[in-house]
């Protein structure tokens, strides 16, 4: 029964999330399905933070009324503008649960063991995730004690942000473990895990959507797997830390963005700005990616008013929270940053080959950033075509802006030699390059696909 | 006048589909476009690679690999007095050091049975003698067995001591005197090697990346690779990736051998990225098997008793009860040294919501790890609020 609550957490969140996602009927149906956890946690984080500054007690009966008053208005809003329902059972050709048998029978060799492989990963994790209490530092020092802390008091207490490292952390990840908590019924770890462990296999559906869009569902299954399988990703989602998430949050928005520009429907539109709500939600550096994203739309040439409705929701959420934020710091309570920026010349050198080191020969990427940079130099040009600007760009400049911070910042660089921060920052945009890549990869599979296809015919 | 659209679609350009276009075979056709005939770019390409690449290989020094941090929970027993308490780490490598003894701490679970040598590279200045203590649980019961070894001193030396003759069991705990002489040494490494034919081998293959991961906080800031040698598999096969990758994206054209060329290139990239997916599952599925061992079956109250090494959450929960809602609390920690920080903070997580301050605080806490003087020598000028065997819980100042 408690891990039945514990499960519950997690598919509220996709369950609302599910809700909203028939907006977005133009993606690929497992693209919304990944897409609805993102939104879900969104959404919840949203409601209950918008309940803690407004007074109200975020506790079970409050939140439950509150939250399913605002579901069955979605759902009656929904009924109204007419929005196709079972969005993720009939909008596919072949989209019934009964075909199922008949796709997977169809996947081949190299599916089937794609489809394996991927069903052994997600096991482990979820194993793993289900057995282990929450160990990660930062966890238990910043997250989860503010999450305990608004749990345990029913609001957001003004000294919330004093308690824990990192007071300048967006509350977006503590509230939803406030969630995962409220549905479990206690102070759950497992249930804590699992709701951030939601974040992988969402990650992956919507990394398969969007190759699925393109090529066939066994070279799909094999790009997805690629972009899931990254070790040190593998290991975030297994703690509810909140580079993982982040990570969603900016493939979301570059897989969202892509859709617009590519085919001028409004959905990807709607839904990079959610997605771009939510990064600024999870990390500071959530906004660095929205601004990248507004930059690469003025590129484009897209009309400022469709740039304002993708730069609007991740703006007012990061207006507001700014507003609010150092209301709920202790005096003393100092951000450590850009303040301490110096020259840094001589640290250029340590930089680039630690970052070369971290990208190409640490345990954490396999074969992803190699291929990327080569793609990157390689197709030059191409990367500011439509299909790729949106997976490239923010990828290169988020690199050079963290090769940046690391030469000019004194607090940062003395995190280099022990390897704190650099990976867990690349892990931002390894999804991104991953699928990027994974286009390649894809094609490449295609053509001997094909190839072997057509030598089998003659 | 071209509307806004008209216009945002004149920028976008000629969309396409990748689909589509490798089905009339125009996906080459246009990569072509875009790069082979730029000859001047490739070559300043591979040249730039080829700096990169000697510029990572050379600059890499293997020791940036090891990371030293005490693991979650396992204080070590030892109690030598000149032991210097260091973890052991992928490969069981050590960082050069300068102290006359060096314990490879725990949890140290090898079974003796896979190994059949262990290989130490130490540094003494003059000729000596040393030491390598091993503590092996065996099916007789617990023992303890000391290899000699000797030492030329003024280089590094690499030693390789046998183990066949040992005991079956399980390696719990390992004690290095690189030298019986004061003087000055340095420990590099002590690698335990299995029976592999292969000499590199037992080291790609080790399991010690997969429970580190199970065991090690920095895991979560980076996965340990598979080694060979000391160096990450990754750093080996970076020119081998590097070489197939120019090939895939590199050679676009439409010949026979350009198609074989990136054909077979794709098939290397296939084979090197399926074999980290298997090292992947490979290490994940040893530390679940840790992790079962770890927390199977326990209860929270136990499990957090197994991470802290102590009961520290019951402490703190029964610390908790006495603190009203305005209360704040200046935690004293009275711990082994590597392990303050983490218990103040799993201490402060415990407490929440009851906030830890350094200053100003209504409560101090004073926290033992081991046995304790009487509360009322400790801060005789406070209140006691609560004794117990590892607490002593003051109010400081009223509410």
């Amino acid at each position: 029964m408690t891990l039945l609550m514990d499960f519950l957490g997690l598919a509220s969140l996709w369950g609302f999330g599910l809700l909203i996602t028939p907006l977005f009927s133009s993606f690929h149906p497992t693209t919304r399905l990944g897409m609805a956890y993102g939104i879900g946690a969104v959404w919840i984080t949203l409601v209950l933070g918008i309940m803690g500054l407004v007074g109200l007690p975020i506790s079970t009966p409050v939140v439950f009324l509150v939250v399913f008053a605002l579901a069955i208005l979605v759902w009656v809003v929904r009924l109204r503008v007419g929005m196709p329902g079972q969005p993720f059972l009939e909008s596919t050709e072949r989209g019934t649960w009964n075909g199922v048998a008949t796709r997977l029978a169809g996947l081949g060799v190299v599916g089937a063991l794609g489809l394996l492989v991927a069903t052994i990963i997600a096991a482990l994790t979820l194993f793993r995730t289900w057995i282990r209490p929450i160990t990660g530092w930062d966890v238990f020092a910043v997250y989860s004690i503010k999450a305990k802390t608004i749990y345990v008091t029913e609001t957001i207490p003004m000294v919330l942000l004093g308690a824990g490292n990192s007071p300048d952390y967006p509350l977006g990840p503590p509230l939803q473990q406030v969630w995962a908590a409220l549905v479990a019924g206690s102070w759950n770890e497992t249930a804590i895990k699992l709701a951030f462990w939601g974040y992988f296999p969402s990650m992956c559906l919507v990394a398969y959507g969007t190759l699925r869009g393109q090529f066939g569902p066994s070279v799909a299954l094999v790009g997805a797997l690629f972009v899931g399988a990254l070790p040190l990703m593998i290991q975030h989602s297994q703690e509810p830390y909140i580079n993982l998430p982040l990570a969603y949050f900016v493939l979301g928005q570059s897989v969202a963005l892509t859709h617009y520009v590519r085919g001028g429907s409004r959905h990807g539109l709607l839904a990079a700005a959610l997605f771009g709500a939510g990064a600024v939600l999870t990390r500071p550096e959530g906004p660095f990616f929205v601004i990248i994203n507004v930059i690469l739309l003025t590129y484009m040439k897209v009309p400022a008013k469709d740039r304002l409705v993708y730069l609007g929701p991740a703006a007012a959420v990061w207006g507001v929270w700014a507003v609010v934020r150092p209301q709920l710091m202790y005096e003393t309570a100092v951000i450590t940053g850009l303040p301490e920026i110096v020259s840094g010349a001589d640290r250029v050198w340590p930089v680039a080959t630690a970052l070369g080191q971290a990208l190409f020969m640490s345990g954490n990427w396999i074969i992803v950033w190699t291929l990327f940079v080569v793609a990157f130099l390689i197709r030059f040009r191409s990367t500011f075509d439509v299909e790729n600007i949106f997976f490239s760009w923010p990828v290169v400049i988020y690199l050079f802006f963290l090769a940046w911070l690391f030469v000019r910042n004194e607090w940062m660089f003395q995190f280099l030699a022990d390897n704190t921060l650099l990976h867990r920052w690349i892990l931002h945009v390894a999804p991104l390059a991953a699928l990027w890549v994974a286009f390649f990869i894809c094609a490449g599979l295609s053509e001997r696909l094909a190839f072997r296809a057509v030598r089998e015919k003659s | 006048m071209a509307s806004e659209q008209e216009r945002f679609d004149d920028a976008v350009g000629s969309r396409w589909n990748w689909s589509e276009l490798i089905a009339r075979d125009e996906f080459g056709a246009r990569l072509v476009k875009g790069t082979v005939n730029r000859r001047w770019r490739d070559t300043f390409l591979l040249l730039g690679m080829c700096c990169l690449l000697v510029g990572c290989q050379f600059s890499f020094d293997p020791m940036v690999q090891d990371r030293w941090e005490f693991p979650d929970g396992y204080p070590s027993q030892w109690t030598s007095p000149n032991a210097e308490v260091v973890p052991v780490t992928h490969g069981i490598a050590l960082i050069p050091r300068e102290e006359p003894a060096v314990l490879l701490s725990g949890p140290l679970s090898l079974d003796l049975r896979r190994y059949r040598r262990v290989r130490l590279s130490v540094f003494t200045e003059s000729p000596s003698e040393g030491r390598l203590g091993l503590v092996v649980e065996a099916t007789g019961g617990t023992e303890r067995i000391s290899l000699p070894f000797k030492t030329h001193g003024g280089r590094l030396e690499t030693l390789d001591l046998d183990l066949s003759a040992l005991p079956s069991g399980v390696l719990k705990e390992a004690i290095l005197i690189p030298s019986l002489i004061p003087q000055r040494v340095g420990v590099r490494s002590v690698r335990f090697a299995a029976a592999l034919l292969v000499p590199w081998l037992d080291e790609l293959l080790s399991p010690k990346p997969g429970v580190n991961l199970a065991l090690r906080g920095y895991s979560i800031n980076f996965v340990d690779a598979p080694s060979i040698h000391g160096r990450s598999l990754w750093q080996w096969l970076f020119p081998v990736v590097l070489g197939l990758a120019i090939a895939v994206l590199g050679f676009q054209g439409m010949t026979r051998w350009q198609a074989m060329i990136r054909a077979s290139a794709m098939q290397g990239l296939v084979i090197i990225w399926g074999l980290g997916v298997c090292f992947l599952v490979y290490h994940q599925a040893v530390a679940l098997s840790v992790d079962v061992k770890r927390f199977g079956g326990l209860n929270q109250g136990a499990a957090y008793w197994r991470m802290d090494g102590g009961p520290l959450w019951r402490e703190m929960r029964a610390v908790s009860s006495f603190a009203t809602p305005d209360d704040s609390i200046d935690l004293v920690l009275h711990v082994n040294g590597g392990m303050d920080s983490f218990l103040r903070f799993r201490a402060a997580y415990y407490l929440a919501p009851v906030p830890v301050l350094h200053e100003s605080a209504t409560l101090r806490l004073h926290y033992f790890a081991d046995v304790h003087a009487s509360c009322a020598t400790v801060e005789p000028r406070l209140v006691l609020l609560e004794e117990s065997k590892q607490v002593c819980l003051f109010r400081v100042r009223a509410t």
